[in-house]
């Protein structure tokens, strides 16, 4: 079945594409972005995953705190990240392939801080 | 002068390229491009090569003298804790004997550093010319020691094992450490750390066979002065030997291990 | 400044800006690539000048998701393992991949870790080649001098390994493999009576190919070869990897994949 990808879901799926992959990145749904706009709480800049805790207003208005999955700061260090990337209090926009569970959670497609996108994309 | 080497090394590469060409012209384009990279790399390396063999080996396998998993003072004397430092060494031996140790390493956590020198062994050093490796049976730990001189950070990401550099000092290997994110323990009695420590070691051949690594600890946030202690290590016989990584994810599961495939009929 | 010292630092400089920055993994600016020393300060002093250089850190150009056979052909399951490779990709695509012991911070093991996307450092020891991963900062120890696998060696995820020199390409046998890991991250299996011939040559000063035949007749119904190409990485350092600090996705007693965002306090 041919299917085609927008570009910059290409692009940013290979940003996150499993790279030591002790586990695949099955539990996410890839053939869907969700756009998340929130502030962050806290980046956890560790292995075998980084996260992003964003605090997310739901339709209701009310603060939901979501937990979005990264690649290792192995490979994002080496993509123009650091630990300081993210901070708490930093306004993001976000792009997450999210659970398919449909819980609060997902993988990093892209992430943006002031409407920069942080890191580069992979060739 | 490096100038000099360089282009006397290239001139010697092209003249070793040259010949092993007119040797041998069923080389191909492929290998001997890659000669020539050889020995151009080689020449440009020579200096370095040239001072290692110089110096003295530490190179092989090791395992401590003294097996004790706990850091001493040297001369007996005793560890220069402060109040915040005492307060959370008996904090967390309060736990150990109330059976809920939170010490890092029952969660498969790796030692850091000096701790890791407490391991049970054995560890193999290579010694190289840019570098200095170290690698344990234990938990399969590593440790990567450039030779780029003194320690020089600048905001390092936090690490278990903190950041390394090392340097030659005459017969002795100077490692220095820092750049920890301060949440291991330094010991299995509690001893504490902080992201402000620095660790400064020294390891020299006491004889052949005998390898001391002289450890110096700065942590003003728990000791109220650097300390020293001092452990020692004999070599193991022979150097073609095999380390087995010891995986202490193992003892972590919640879900045991199974063959994939079906028995052997 | 002769054609091949040019050759030779064009190919670093094409090899150091095909990859990305350096960054967190080493706290100081790359040196110049003048000052690059090449594979011999990185190995011991006393390997024969004669043995091939290979010493240095290296990254491979793809990854371990998909290992199947380089010559196009289809992989050559027996039945159980055709089922087993099914089901992993159903249960995938389902949403729920079964168990695998890398999702505790256990190694990948051989063959899967040979085209793991990280670095890796090799390095050569008058006795040893030795190979070591960032990820899990495991090593692999090949015997250069044929010391034999003891009697008693206890099955593991690298197994035990021995090599030799044919000319320029590095032969690796290894056997002792575990039987609980995957050949790739898809799901071929493999039994523990495994055994893989890997054969390292360099394509190009920076270019580091192998060639790895999988010899496991109680998984496969013949021997098939994979392939995996490294770059020369001289501007990369392995960098710290602890998987037990924050394993989010550890699996629970039912073998699933935590999903990460328990606890969490909506």
């Amino acid at each position: 079945m041919k299917r085609s990808m927008p570009i910059a879901v290409c692009i940013a799926a290979s940003l996150v594409a499993p790279a030591f992959a002790h586990h695949s990145f099955a539990m996410f749904d890839n053939q869907k972005d969700v756009t998340l706009e929130g502030t962050i709480k806290e980046f956890q800049w560790t292995n075998p995953h980084t996260w992003i805790q964003v605090m997310v207003k739901d339709a209701a208005g009310k603060e939901v705190e979501w937990s979005i999955e990264g690649g290792s700061p192995n490979s994002l260090s080496r993509n123009g990240w650091k630990r300081t990337s993210l901070k708490p209090g930093d306004k993001v926009v976000l792009v997450t392939h999210p659970l398919k569970d449909g819980s609060a959670g997902g993988s990093l497609v892209t992430v943006s801080v002031d409407g920069k996108p942080i890191g580069n994309p992979r060739r | 002068m490096n100038h000099l080497i360089r282009c006397a090394g290239g001139l010697l590469a092209m003249t070793l390229a040259l010949s092993v060409h007119a040797q041998n012209s069923a080389l191909t384009t492929r290998e001997a491009e890659i000669r020539a990279a050889e020995a151009a790399a080689a020449a440009e390396a020579a200096p370095k090569v040239a001072a290692d063999k110089a110096r003295p080996r530490i190179g092989g396998f090791w395992e401590p003298i003294d097996r004790a998993d706990t850091l001493r003072a040297v001369n007996g004397k005793a560890i220069p804790l402060n109040a915040a430092g005492k307060r959370l060494q008996r904090q967390r031996q309060q736990q150990i004997r109330a059976g809920k140790s939170e010490d890092p390493m029952k969660v498969c956590l790796p030692p850091g550093t000096p701790r890791d020198m407490l391991s049970p062994g054995p560890f193999m050093i290579i010694q190289t010319p840019a570098k200095v490796t170290m690698l344990h049976e234990d938990r399969h730990l590593i440790r990567h020691v450039y030779l780029d001189g003194p320690l020089q950070l600048e905001d390092p990401d936090p690490w278990w094992e903190g950041h390394f550099s090392g340097y030659w000092d005459g017969s002795v290997l100077a490692i220095e450490t820092a750049g920890f994110n301060g949440e291991q323990w330094l010991d299995s009695t509690g001893l504490p750390q902080s992201p402000k420590m620095k660790v400064s070691e020294r390891f020299s051949l006491i004889d052949p066979n005998t390898l001391e690594d002289v450890i110096t600890i700065e942590d003003p946030e728990f000791y109220s002065a650097p300390w020293t202690a001092r452990l020692t290590f004999r070599r193991l016989p022979g150097e073609d030997r095999h380390l087995v990584q010891h995986e202490c994810g193992e003892t972590l599961l919640e879900y045991p291990l199974k063959e994939y495939a079906p028995p052997r009929s | 400044m002769n054609r091949a010292t040019k050759l030779f630092l064009r190919a670093s400089v094409l090899a150091g800006t095909a990859l990305i920055p350096l960054g967190a993994s080493a706290q100081r600016a790359p040196p110049p690539p003048a000052q690059v020393t090449g594979d011999i300060a990185r190995r011991d002093v006393r390997v024969d000048e004669g043995v091939p250089s290979i010493s240095g850190v290296w990254i491979a150009s793809g990854s371990n998701r998909s290992n199947t056979p380089a010559d196009g052909s289809s992989t050559p399951f027996l039945p159980w393992a055709q089922e087993f490779f099914e089901k992993r990709l159903a249960a995938e695509r389902a949403g729920s991949p079964l168990f695998d012991p890398t999702a505790n911070c256990l190694p990948s093991g051989v063959p899967r870790i040979i085209s793991s996307p990280y670095p890796i450092e090799i390095i050569q020891t008058p006795d040893h080649t030795i190979i070591i991963t960032e990820t899990l900062h495991e090593f692999r120890f090949i015997h250069m001098n044929g010391k034999p696998k003891p009697a008693d060696f206890k099955p593991s995820y690298f197994g035990y390994s021995v090599g030799h020199w044919e000319g320029d390409t590095l032969v690796v046998e290894t056997t002792g493999l575990n039987g609980y890991t995957q050949v790739d991250e898809e799901g071929r299996p493999k039994s523990s009576d495994m055994r893989v011939i890997e054969r390292y040559q360099k394509r190009a000063p920076n270019i580091l190919d192998v060639s790895y035949t999988l010899y496991d007749p109680r998984t496969y119904s013949r021997p098939w070869s994979g392939h995996a190409q490294f770059r020369w990485a001289p501007d990369l350092r392995l960098a710290e990897y602890i998987c037990e600090e924050n394993n989010r996705n550890k699996p629970d007693a039912s073998g699933k994949l935590r999903l990460g965002v328990e606890g969490v306090k909506r």
